[in-house]
Parts: structure tokens; sequence; C-alpha cells
């Protein structure tokens, strides 16, 4: 009898201390082998990581020959954070005093933390790499990242908005195919003449709901002047004529001239375009690489149309900051100097691994010009607009803004209404998130 | 002796519901004092994980909901029911956005619920008819092993208004995930489609409990299929009735991944659901005395829903 | 009860339809997977393509397939082990034994059933932070293991035990511990396994928890990996998330095939319990 007590203890036993080797294996950290001078910078990212052969290339190649050639002296722990909870990751690190030493992830999140006091500026760290920001980085980037009058971040990447055209249908409607509209009104017309092809093809598919309409309705609002809002005063600045002109422009695509279907579901005009039932979609260049392998030489690439009245667009970015994180001291300065400049030098890999720079002294380079829509990325991104520096923003975007516009693009509301309602939707929402 | 008394004592046994020895059998103090001892040891494991992993971070939640808990910086400060004072008066910021949270998600328990009970109800009746038993409920029960972020991204595929399989099929341009009551309706169906098995297996097995000699008194009566199914059959489901209509409740009010996945929250907010928002607020926003006033008050209103439901359909009687 | 052939034949009708309702929509989720970026067009991918799958050699950062599956398998399969120990010691005691607040306890019970999972995350989460159990096994395992649908499960079959197997046991002797471990537990067998499966599935398909406990990529589960995986910072690679969700689902599906009688039997007797 006793035996079969200890076999059923000891089962108990062996699980238990199964699971605990599994877990220090699996949770404990590998003992980095490291000389005593070698300094550990944490850094994790969560914007794109992998270059275009997938897997190790990218950044996590960068990493490793920078940790090479800076082998005895600093030493790069790379982690990546998924963008699915990536804040949730990041708070559980702060209030654990875990959190990495550097980071990327986007303005919008940068902010908030430079407004809790846990970043460093980061002016000194970029002179120490002989960086001088107004000159290497594009103005339209570096001066929008100003909070409380300081500068907390570095661009590292940007996403501007452009326009995407099937050339195939182009011609099929009998357009010329290597000419893109420029202005709302030619927008419109060769959205007809293609929905006019039938068989379910449409000339611009746009989906009122689910917040897809992020950059285009974002973009043509800031060609109006109609900026989200001023980081500086807290202020929501969208509520104009030019404003309501640009949700205007959107909802008549759907119920004046009806090339855009009604009721498109979230991701739909993605969908269409992959397809090739959608005439042209105005989106961010991060879908280039799939637009690109399916359509292939069918995929026209250009600037936004200027819709309103100047020539700009939305721009996704990310950028990287340094915490005050525990043990944070001058020489760790250094290394992250050190890195930085080592990344904007190879700036040229990171472009060829699909990253498109916020580098300045590259863009002017011949190879730099040889990659395919860079040229044009460049223009977009000088004329690029942020969402402004306000902790957030992006999230309250998504919950105070869209649901009103949403309802105009539906048809449920008239435009001039749902604008107004979004506006003070957003300003209670900042107001309560936020103090400038 | 011992077994004449305990024979004596059967047919009153089996209606106990907790198995005590037979009173007088040897000293009755010292061998229930013993056996007390010994149910303890056994029940001990069990209570410290239920004590530690439930009923203390119940009671923990409540001590934090009672103080400002930023999640980043710890104990803020004592502030007594503020938070849920806060909770029912605010009008404004996260306070409002969880009782509208709460209205689309009671709106959402209201109109799945009846239907996670009575479809499944209806196919175990057809299934129970029918041979191929296995297949069936198998083929029905299949999708319950899939995961919530997976399906829900199947069917944000599936149900697109253009592009989309199924009004390819039906040849209409039906506004599944983009237009209210649509909207609720696809996340319903695809809630069904997705959890429906566990239902059917439970009320399957319910059916095979109730009495041939029952149905055959119905059939010599002439009753029909829809006659034997109403007033012979579902009085006799209640008790899995009862654990159906409670199980699916709660995991309505958990609803996330399917609205958070397909409808992106919309049309407008329509689509939010309280787990959602008590996650952003407590993970995101990092408020976690606030996140806990409001996991209690949600967990409230479940218990009171739960109670009456179970009132409702099983009444009185002890399940 | 009497059924009509042409009746019969109808049901089966119905039947069929319901089951091509809920097993095509998985054929879009096997082309989706071979399809570049997801697109399916009618039924076939638009482009055909096998690189969804890259990630099955480990060299996608982000991606620990092997890893998360792992920790998916260890972190279910403890968890379900323990579950069924346990569980069936407290139904055991509480059905078989008896002791002084037996009643309240399994009053209790019962009733922690209807706590909902939310009321716990935040409590638990600080919990476990406090212990430093954080991105670990135990922080996964251990809400799993006191089960109350377990005890409720158990103590059903344990009630039903022949008291005079058990008699004659203890005329031999035997103590409380050897009762439950060579008679009771044999007679609960099946209903332990089909414990051990559905704590099984539970474990494995949980999302939310393990999202909260888990902020370190290589120990997450596989669950939350998929949906983690599933909205990127632009845009979405659906190819690789339905491949990546098939692939997720096989420990399910195995599990499924192999246990199905025995799970449908199990879930099955919470019906009779009424």
């Amino acid at each position: 009898m006793h035996t079969r007590i200890m076999r059923s203890r000891g089962g108990k036993t062996v699980l238990a201390t199964t699971c605990a080797i599994l877990t220090a294996c699996a949770s404990g950290v590998p003992a980095q082998a490291t000389t005593t001078k070698a300094v550990t910078i944490t850094f994790w990212n969560s914007g794109p990581s992998a270059g275009i052969n997938g897997g190790s290339s990218g950044i996590p190649q960068l990493i490793k020959d920078f940790n090479k050639q800076y082998q005895g002296h600093y030493k790069i722990v790379y982690k990546i954070i998924p963008y699915y909870d990536e804040t949730a990751v990041v708070n559980s690190a702060l209030g654990a005093h875990n959190e990495p030493d550097l980071i990327t992830e986007s303005l919008t999140f940068g902010s908030g933390y430079a407004y809790e006091g846990v970043v460093e500026p980061i002016g000194p760290i970029l002179k120490m790499a002989g960086i001088n920001p107004a000159t290497d980085f594009p103005k339209s980037l570096w001066d929008a990242s100003v909070v409380q009058g300081q500068h907390y971040m570095a661009p590292t990447n940007a996403i501007p908005t452009v326009l995407f055209w099937n050339k195939a249908l182009f011609k099929k409607a009998g357009l010329n195919p290597d000419v893109p509209p420029a202005t709302g009104p030619q927008l419109v017309a060769d959205a007809e003449k293609i929905t006019s092809l039938g068989h379910g093809t449409w000339g611009y598919v746009e989906e009122p709901t689910g917040g897809g309409m992020n950059y285009s309705l974002q973009s043509v609002m800031d060609q109006y002047g109609a900026y989200l809002a001023n980081a500086k005063t807290g202020k929501v600045t969208f509520n104009t004529p030019g404003g309501v002109a640009a949700v205007q422009f959107f909802r008549n695509l759907i119920f004046k001239y009806h090339v855009s279907p009604p009721n498109a579901s979230p991701e739909e005009a993605h969908n269409l375009f992959v397809k090739g039932e959608d005439g042209m979609e105005i989106t961010g260049s991060y879908d280039y690489p799939t637009y690109h392998t399916i359509l292939g030489n069918n995929l026209g690439i250009s600037l936004v149309p200027k819709i309103g009245h100047n020539q700009q667009d939305f721009l996704g970015q990310n950028y990287w900051w340094v915490f005050r994180a525990p043990g944070m001291n001058e020489t760790m300065e250094r290394g992250i100097a050190l890195f930085m400049k080592y990344y904007y030098a190879n700036s040229l890999y990171l472009a060829r691994q699909g990253f498109f720079p916020t580098w300045l002294p590259l863009w002017n380079t011949r190879q730099f010009k040889e990659i395919p829509t860079y040229s044009l990325q460049a223009q977009a991104v000088n004329d690029g607009v942020l969402h402004p520096p306000i902790p957030i923003i992006a999230e309250l975007n998504h919950k105070y803004f869209f649901p009103d516009i949403e309802l105009a693009l539906l048809g449920k509301e008239p435009t001039g209404k749902a604008v107004a309602a979004a506006a003070s939707a957003m300003q209670s929402a900042i107001q309560e998130n936020f103090h400038a | 002796m011992r077994v004449g008394a305990s024979t004596a004592r059967e047919p009153r046994q089996r209606q106990v519901h907790y198995g005590h020895l037979p009173l007088g059998a040897g000293s009755a103090w010292g061998r229930r004092h013993r056996q007390g001892v010994w149910g303890w040891l056994f029940v001990s494991p069990y209570l410290l994980l239920f004590l530690g992993f439930q009923a203390v971070p119940v009671g923990f939640g409540l001590f934090v909901s009672l103080h400002h808990w930023n999640g980043v910086v710890g104990n803020q400060g004592f502030i007594g029911l503020s938070q849920y004072v806060n909770l029912f008066t605010d009008r404004t910021g996260n306070a409002a956005g969880f009782w509208s949270a709460m209205e689309h998600t009671v709106l959402f328990v209201g109109i799945s619920v009846p239907f996670l009970w009575g479809v499944p109800t209806v196919l175990a009746y057809l299934i129970y008819m029918v041979p191929g038993k296995g297949f069936f409920r198998g083929a029905i029960f299949f999708p319950t092993v899939l995961s919530s972020s997976a399906i829900s991204t199947l069917w944000l595929y599936l149900l697109a208004t253009t592009g989309g399989p199924v009004n390819g099929v039906l040849g209409l341009s039906i506004p599944w995930l983009v237009e209210q009551p649509e909207a609720w309706i696809s996340i319903d169906a695809v809630t069904i489609w997705w959890t429906m098995g566990i239902a059917l297996v439970i009320m399957y097995a319910s059916l095979t409990q109730v009495p041939t000699s029952v149905l055959e008194a119905a059939a010599v009566d002439g009753a029909g299929i829809v006659r034997t199914f109403r007033s012979v059959v579902l009085p006799q489901l209640r008790g899995g009735s009862a654990v159906v209509v409670f199980v699916s409740t709660i995991a309505s009010f958990n609803l996330l991944a399917q609205p958070f996945l397909m409808t992106h929250g919309g049309p407008g907010t329509s689509t939010y659901t309280v787990s959602e928002w008590i996650y952003q607020v407590g993970f995101t926003f990092f408020h976690m005395g606030q996140a806990s006033a409001m996991a209690f008050v949600l967990g409230f209103i479940i218990a009171v829903v739960g109670f009456v439901e179970y009132r409702l359909i099983v009444g009185r009687r002890m399940g | 009860m009497r059924v009509s052939r042409s009746m019969k034949w109808a049901v089966l009708v119905v039947l069929s339809v319901v089951v091509v309702v809920m097993l095509v929509p998985l054929l879009w989720l096997v082309m989706g997977a071979f399809s570049y970026d997801g697109t399916v067009q009618g039924v076939l991918p638009l482009k055909a393509t096998l690189a969804n799958f890259n990630f099955l050699a480990g060299t996608t950062a982000g991606i620990p397939f092997w890893r998360w599956l792992a920790n998916s398998v260890i972190v279910s399969g403890a968890a379900a082990v323990i579950a069924v120990l346990v569980d069936s010691l407290a139904a055991f005691g509480m059905a078989r034994i008896g002791f002084a607040g037996s009643r309240v306890v399994f009053a209790v019970v019962v009733s922690s059933l209807s706590i909902p999972f939310v009321a716990t995350l935040v409590p638990l989460y600080l919990e476990m932070s406090q212990l430093n159990l954080l991105n670990s096994y135990e922080a996964l395992i251990a809400p799993f293991t006191a089960s109350a649908f377990g005890v409720f499960l158990l103590y059903q079959f344990f009630r039903q035990f022949p008291r005079e197997i058990e008699e004659a046991a203890r005329v031999d002797g035997a103590g409380f511990v050897r009762i439950w471990w060579r008679l009771a537990v044999p007679i609960a067998a099946p209903a332990m396994v089909t414990l051990g499966i559905i704590t099984f599935m539970d474990a494995y398909n949980d999302f939310f928890w393990p999202l909260v406990a888990v902020s370190d990529t290589d120990m997450r589960t596989l669950t939350v990996g998929v949906a983690i995986t599933a909205i990127g910072q632009f845009s979405t690679n659906y190819g690789e998330l339905m491949a990546l969700t098939l692939l997720s689902v096989i420990p399910m599906v195995v599990v499924f095939v192999v246990a199905q009688r025995r799970l449908v039997a199990g879930i099955g007797t919470v019906g009779t319990v009424g």
C-alpha cells in the first residue's frame, strides 16, 4: 500500500520537478559570454524587423554585425515585441523596472512616455553619434516629434501614403495606364470609366468602417489643412470646412459618383485591389511588396492626388528613443549612440531590405534612387504629415474619431454634423488623457 | 452487523447528496472526526489552489478597485468606493466607454444565448432521429477546436461584402460586417458556428436520458415529431438546458475576439465589448484600479443574470 | 419514437446541409494557407505559395512556431494532469468521506463557476507579478489546476460508487487513499480521462490569460501567438496567419479524433446531472 502512495506522490514530484526544470530552461536567459568590459544594451522593436529574405536578414543581421564589430565593448540584445499588445508589454516592463534601454515604436507611444518623464532627451545622444538632426533627418519627421519643447525621439523608418493603381484596368477602360490622376476631379473621372467596365469592377474601393481609411482620409484632411490636433495647445483642429470637404469627397465616391461600393467591409479594398477588381487605392506604401508580387508590372504607384489645397499625405513611421532604464549611464549612452550611427550608416542596406530610410544623406545617392519607388516615396515623405505627438493619439483616433466619421461615410449622418461630433469626442478624450 | 446496518439504510442513503457514513457504526464521534481530517486532507490541494488562484485574486481585486492603482507605478492611494461611484456617475471617458461597451455586450448576450441554446437543441433532436449520429455530432463539434483568432479572421474573409465567398454564393451584397443589424447577426452566427458543438453534445446527452417509455407513450398518443418535442422532450431537458444557458451566458459576456477582428468594433462603436474595454483600461491605459472596479461590476451583473436564468429554467428544484 | 422514412430522409438532408456549412469554411482556411496574402479566387489560391509556412524553419523572427507549440503542449498537459489529480482527490473527499463543512465547500465550488474570468484577470496578474511568476509556465498552468467543473463532474461519479465495495475494502483495512487510488479512480477513469482532455483543450485554446501573463515572445502559447501574428503594425499577412492557424489546430484535431467518443460522453454527463 505504501509503495502505491509513494508512486503517486512520487509521480507528482517528478512532474513538479520536470516543470521546474523546463521553466528554468525556458525562462532563463542564456548567460552571455561577456568579457568584463562589454556593456549590454537591450533593444526592443515593435516595428518591422525582418528583411526581404525573412528570418535573420534586416535588423537582426545588422545587430549581429554590430556586435561582431564592437565585440568586447558593446553587445546589443535584441527583442521583437509583437505590435498586437506592445503597450501592455512595455508598460509591464516599466512597472517591473525591466524596461529596455533602447526601443523602436511608433511616435504615438513615444510621446506618451516622454510626457511621463521616463525618456532621455535624445539631443545629447545624437550629438555623441555625430548626427546633425536638422540636416540628417527629413524636416517633416524631425520637426513634428517635439514634446514639450524637447526632442526625445529620432525617426528610424517612414511609411508615406501613396496612390496605387491597376494599369491593366486603366488600359481596359481606355485610360493611359502610365498617367495616374493628379487631382480630385481626375480621380473621379478615371474611377467612373473603370466602374463602367461592369462585372464587379470598381474604380476606387473604400471601406467606411473598421478604421481602414486611416491613411487615405487623414491624407486628404491634411491636404485641406484640417490637421488632427495641435500638440502644443491640445486642441482639435479638423472641424473646419476643409475637414468637412475631405470627408465629403470620400462620401461622394460612394453615394454621388458610385465608383465605390457602399458597405465595403474591413480590409476589402485591399482584397479587391489584389484580385484586380479595384482600379485604385490610396493607402500606405507598406502594401507595395504584396501588390508588387501579385500584380507585377500592372502595378502603378504615385503620389496621392492633390484633392485638397496642398500636396500632403499622412505619414506612418517608427521612432526610437532611450528609456531612463536602471543602469543607464554615459557608457551605455555612448554605446547607444554608436549603434544609432551604425544603423544610419547602413541605411542603404536596410533600404534594400525594404525599410524606407529616414537618413537624408542617403536620399541623394544614385543607389538610393535606383531602388524602385524610393524616389517617389522620398517626395511623399517630404510632404508628409504625422499625427501630433499627443500620447496614445492613434488609439484615441480609432475610438473617438472614426466612429462618428463612419456614420457620414455610411450615409447615415450629414457630413458636417459627423465631423463636429467627432471633433467634440476627440476633444474630450484628449482632455481626459493628456494635459498640454 | 455492519452489513445489516448499511442494508437497512441503503434506500435512504441513495437520496442523500453527500456521502456521510452511517451513524452508529463504530465510535461515531471518533470515526467522523477521523473522517473529517481525511476529508479535509483530500480536499486541501484543491482548496489551496482554488484559494490561491481564484479566491484570493477576487479579494485582492476588490482591494485594488478601492485604490488608485497604476500598473507602472503601483499603489497610489486609497480612494474607497469613489472608483465605483465614478463608474456610475461619470458621463465621459473610460466610465462612459465601459457602459457603452456593456450595452453592446448585453445586447449580444440577449440575442445570442437563445440561439446558442435553441439551435443545438433542435439539432440534437434531429440527430436523435437518424442514423450516423456519431458523424453528425463530430462534424458539428469540429469547429470548437479552432482558436478564436483563427475563426475570426477566417470569417472576416468569408463575409466580405463585395469579394467574399458567402456573398458570392448568395449572389447578393449583404453588408455582413459593416452595418447593423447585419454585424451583430454575423458575429452571432459565427459564434454559434464555432461553439455550438459543445452545447449540442450536452443537449444530446440530456436527450438520451429521456426515458424511451415516455417517448413511446407519446407516439402511441399519436403525437407528431413537433408535438413530442415541445410537450414531452423539452421539459425533460431542463438540467442540460440550464447548463448550456449558463455557460453560454458567461462566454457571451466574455466576447472579445470576434468583434475585435471581424468588425474592428464597428460600425461606429456598436460592437465594442466590455471585456475588451476592461483589458484596454487595465493593460493599455494601465488604470488597474478602475479596471478592477469595472470587472467587479461586470461580475456582479453576470451573477445576477445567471441566477435569474437558473431560476427561470430549473425553478426551485436543486440541480 | 416512430419516425417515418420520408421524415428521416428530410432530416438527413437538413443535417447534411448543416455539416456542409460547418466544414466548408475550413476548406478556405486550407486554401488560404497556401495562397500569397491569403487571398483566394473562387476556391483556389490567387497565387499559390508555400512561403507562408516558412516559419516552420524556425528562422522567422517573431514567430518561433516550435517553441510556441512546445509551450502550449507542456502547459496544457501539465494543467490537465494536475487538474485531474487535484479534482479527483477533492471530489472523492466530498463524495465519499464527508466532513464537517463539506456542504459549504461544495456550494462554494459550484458558485465559483460563475466568477467571470475578467474579474480575476487584473488581480491574478498583479499577484503573479508580486510572486515574480510572470512569463513562467507556472503562471500559465496555475489557473487551470483547480477546476470547479472537474470537481463537479467527478463528484457525480464518485457519488454513484457502490458502497458495498468500499465497505469490503475497509474490512480489509484499506485507508481512504488506497480506496481512492485502487477503487475509485479506476471506476471513474473514463470521466477522469475526459476531464483531462477537456482541461487540455481549455488550456490549449485559452487566450486572455496567456496574453496577459506572458509578454516574452518565446514563452507565448500557440493560441496567443496566432493572434499576435494576425495584427501587424501596418498590414496583416493573412496567408501566414492561415498557415499558422492550420498548423496550430493540429494537436487539437489529433486529440479530437482520438478522444471524440470520450470527449462527447464526458461533456454529455454534464447534461445528465440536472
